[in-house]
């Protein structure tokens, strides 16, 4: 089954051009968005998510997009952007117990969502920081507060653009395995903007090469090569076997060394 | 708070509980205080037909009027603090108040006590107009160059009001009036029109309580999170734009309680709009019933203080107060 | 201070004081002093903006905020000004003119202000003659078996009522009533409450620039239980310190007298 499908998609912001001719995204992938600033990388992301203007064809799990109600949109995808922040005050706890909005059926989060959102903190590593609120917390603290947040609504598709931003290692190791869980245990889909060409190597996929708005590549775990990845990324990349494992060592380019 | 606990044994739930009794006492005892008290002693439970006659004509309906003017104002100020993500905002930064006054105050001069209401909502609806017009794009509302509107209306209305008053220099205290506050002119009608607005607004907030808290979200969160961001901030913005038009014309302009109330109600721990919004509403009207309360009794043979003056040289030292010595708590809230 | 009116004079000129003046009247209530001493348009260069006793004369603005430059063009040999209040003693040391201050609270005062400012304009027999006629009319005034009880509205919203200190006061005393506002201020901001519970025989309320467009009194739901027989009067006939006075004075006895 497909989670996402899109066809001739194209989406406008000013004179910036994202072009997809066709993609789909099927369940229990995780997928890694790569590509250099500007490439349009969270464009797709929050186009993908219903928020931005688009032409063509977005299918979620086989339906129009645009006549899914939104409520309905969002059960099913869940949507971490980039630099998200609050105006307001809240209890970390209440901040989690929020991403489970769309679920709600009443006027009042239940039991079972109180339950769940405690479940999740203590997955998290939160459970300490659940009283505290949000803006006291440090940058790395308050992502994993919003990444706890964005898989408390237990969509089947999960959005999220750079999730590990300022998280230091070790919970990047331990939430990427997470998400991985995740989307086995859901059949499931996530995609995810990186930046850290290791962490996308060692657990993910699929991978989406994007470069200038356009998809330069859209590649298999196995075929990811050496020079795809540099061209795209901008730099020189060599894969190295340790232990088993691929590792890469990156080195910068020079202009015009490929000719 | 315990995270682990299921919601109606979490220690939070108990807590409202407790609070929300000691409201409704302290409103029940400020009440009480206000009814018994003022220019003229009375024997509230041996009155003769003048002690009535000025306890149901005069004193009862401006006891309620200020009660739901604070709960007005609080409300007003908690919904345009959603609306521009900002704890600091209120009726002054939407530039709603000014350009209400702005409004009754040509109606005043113009035409008497009559069109002061609907001159009043006009006013309100034109400032919050170009506000919405400087503020929008392509359907969407952007809180800081909101702010940044709301400060240029408010400064324009407030100039304007100035200019009348320099122009009609003999009616000024009539003007003042507009600009310092008052619950004089109290009737049922206005306390039952008041009421209404209140409990309306209300209602409208406590039923899409989790979606008011959603707006303090990056709009992209919100909006991926199924609210209608844009219509909830519009609706807010207008029920806090008739919950300003009608107190202020039925009371001028009375400072720092829609930023205060909410303020302190945060600082005391209670940061959901399920909370807040009924919390808001009862602090407000006891807070506004006291500082009319002390209005009216402060000087001696029945003279009055404005009350708009009391509640903002009260309100501003107590903000002073907090400033100074609670900086850490105040900027972590921000 | 008792409020006696005083010439006060700071700078005297002796040029040009003998032939005809050059006048500046900043206090509207006494120009028609001046018309009645016989000042003539030529001799009153400058009025404040709504001073109709004068039509050809220059206006020079209001009387809280006269334009200096304008009254200094005017090159007045005599400033006739109002309380304290609205025109500073530093202001008047300002203009190197004579100021003359015309700020009585009683009809007595005024009586006093007219002779004075017959002193100065050297119009003394204008002004014995003036006091003579005003006199006349408070001899009209009957006495009454015992002064009512009034209480004077000066602006309705918010609720403002002459004190001691106003006008009115001696007004309503002199025509055989008593104000029951003691306080020791002009204006007092004051609460419905207290009107019911002193409960005056008459309330009279002012229309006019300060009270521009009041809801008569009984109509006023905190004022529905109102006793009082209530005046509605003419603010610039009534409650300005100057020849009106009196005939306020006498108008408002015959009114107490009919109340009988």
């Amino acid at each position: 089954m497909n989670w996402l499908e899109l066809r001739d998609f194209e989406v406008r912001q000013g004179d910036f051009r994202l072009r997809i001719p066709e993609l789909r995204l099927s369940a229990g992938q995780m997928v890694a968005v790569l590509g250099p600033n500007g490439s349009g990388k969270s464009t797709l992301l929050s186009a993908l998510a219903g928020l931005r203007n688009y032409r063509g064809t977005l299918l979620l799990g086989g339906e129009d997009l645009r006549t899914i109600p939104e409520k309905e949109r969002y059960r099913r995808l869940s949507y971490l952007p980039q630099g998200g922040h609050l105006g307001l005050p809240f209890e970390v706890f209440y901040v989690v117990l929020t991403g489970r909005y769309p679920l709600l059926s009443g006027r009042r989060y239940t039991e079972a969502d109180h339950r769940a959102t405690a479940r999740l903190l203590k997955l998290f590593d939160l459970e300490a920081l659940g009283g505290r609120l949000f803006g006291e917390l440090s940058g790395g603290e308050r992502q994993r507060v919003l990444l706890a947040r964005a898989l408390n609504r237990e969509a089947p598709v999960l959005l999220l653009d750079e999730p590990f931003n300022a998280v230091d290692l070790r919970h990047q190791h331990l939430f990427v395995r997470l998400l991985r869980s995740y989307v086995r245990r859901k059949e499931g889909l996530c995609v995810t903007v990186l930046h850290d060409l290791g962490l996308a190597v060692k657990y993910f996929d699929r991978f989406l090469l994007l470069k200038e708005g356009s998809l330069r590549a859209d590649l298999g775990r196995s075929e990811l090569s050496e020079t795809l990845l540099g061209e795209v990324m901008g730099v020189e990349v060599k894969f190295v076997e340790y232990g088993g494992e691929r590792l890469l060592s990156i080195d910068l380019s020079r202009e015009g060394g490929r000719a | 708070m315990g995270s682990s606990l299921a919601p109606r044994l979490r220690p939070g739930n108990r807590r409202e509980l407790l609070a929300l009794g000691g409201l409704f006492l302290l409103l029940g005892l400020i009440f009480g205080l206000a009814i018994s008290h003022g220019a003229v002693p009375l024997e509230i439970f041996h009155l003769d037909e003048t002690g009535r006659r000025i306890l149901l004509e005069v004193r009862l309906p401006r006891v309620l009027l200020a009660g739901f003017t604070g709960a007005a104002l609080a409300l007003a100020g908690l919904y345009f603090q959603y609306v521009m993500q900002n704890p600091l905002a209120d009726a002054f930064t939407t530039g709603a108040s000014a350009s209400s006054a702005l409004g009754a105050v040509l109606a005043l001069l113009l035409a008497g006590e009559k069109l002061v209401l609907p001159a009043a909502l006009g006013g309100t609806l034109l400032g919050l107009l170009a506000v919405f017009r400087i503020a929008s794009l392509r359907g969407r509302l952007l809180p800081v160059t909101m702010l940044l509107a709301g400060i240029v209306v408010n400064t324009f209305a407030s100039a304007v009001i100035s200019l009348l008053k320099f122009l009609a220099e003999d009616s000024l205290a009539s003007i003042v009036f507009w600009l310092m506050g008052g619950f004089q002119n109290a009737t049922y009608a206005r306390v039952g029109f008041l009421a209404g607005a209140v409990f309306a607004s209300a209602l409208y907030g406590l039923l899409r309580a989790p979606a008011l808290d959603l707006t303090a979200f990056d709009d992209e969160t919100a909006l991926s999170s199924g609210v209608p961001l844009y219509r909830l901030r519009r609706e807010l913005l207008l029920a806090g734009a008739l919950l300003t038009a009608v107190s202020v014309a039925f009371s001028g302009i009375i400072g720092f309680v829609g930023l205060i109330v909410p303020h302190l109600l945060r600082l005391a721990g209670f940061l959901r709009a399920g909370v807040l919004v009924p919390f808001g509403l009862l602090f407000g009207a006891a807070f506004m019933m006291l500082a009319d309360l002390l209005a009216r009794t402060l000087l001696p043979q029945g003279q009055e203080l404005p009350v708009g003056v009391l509640t903002s040289t009260l309100g501003g030292l107590f903000f002073l107060y907090l400033l100074l010595k609670r900086k850490r708590e105040l900027y972590e809230l921000a | 201070m008792r409020g006696i009116c005083l010439g006060l004079i700071l700078f005297w000129f002796l040029s040009g004081s003998a032939s005809a003046l050059r006048i500046v009247v900043l206090y509207p209530a006494a120009s028609p002093v001046l018309r009645a001493l016989g000042v003539s348009d030529r001799e009153v260069v400058g009025v404040t903006r709504y001073d109709r006793t004068y039509p050809g004369a220059v206006r020079v603005g209001s009387h809280l905020r006269p334009n200096l430059e304008l009254v200094r063009a005017l090159d007045p040999d005599l400033l006739i000004v109002g309380s304290r209040r609205a025109f500073p003693e530093a202001l008047a040391r300002k203009l190197s003119t004579r100021v003359f201050r015309y700020d009585p609270r009683t009809l007595q005062e005024i009586l006093v202000c007219i002779r004075n400012l017959g002193e100065v304009l050297g119009r003394r027999q204008a002004a014995e003659d003036l006091v003579e006629i005003l006199s006349t009319l408070l001899s009209r005034i009957k006495p009454l078996p015992r002064p009512v009880t009034v209480i004077y509205e000066v602006s309705a919203t918010p609720l403002k009522v002459a004190g001691a200190r106003s006008i009115v006061n001696d007004i309503i005393r002199v025509a055989g009533g008593r104000n029951l506002i003691t306080v020791p201020r002009k204006h007092i901001l004051l609460s419905p409450e207290k009107v019911l519970a002193l409960d005056p025989e008459v309330y009279i309320y002012q229309v006019g620039p300060m009270n521009r467009h009041p809801t008569p009194p009984k109509k006023r739901p905190y004022f529905r239980s109102l006793r009082s027989r209530v005046l509605r009067v003419e603010e610039l006939e009534f409650a300005r310190p100057g020849l009106n006075a009196f005939t306020a004075a006498l108008e408002l006895n015959r009114f107490l007298l009919s109340l009988k």
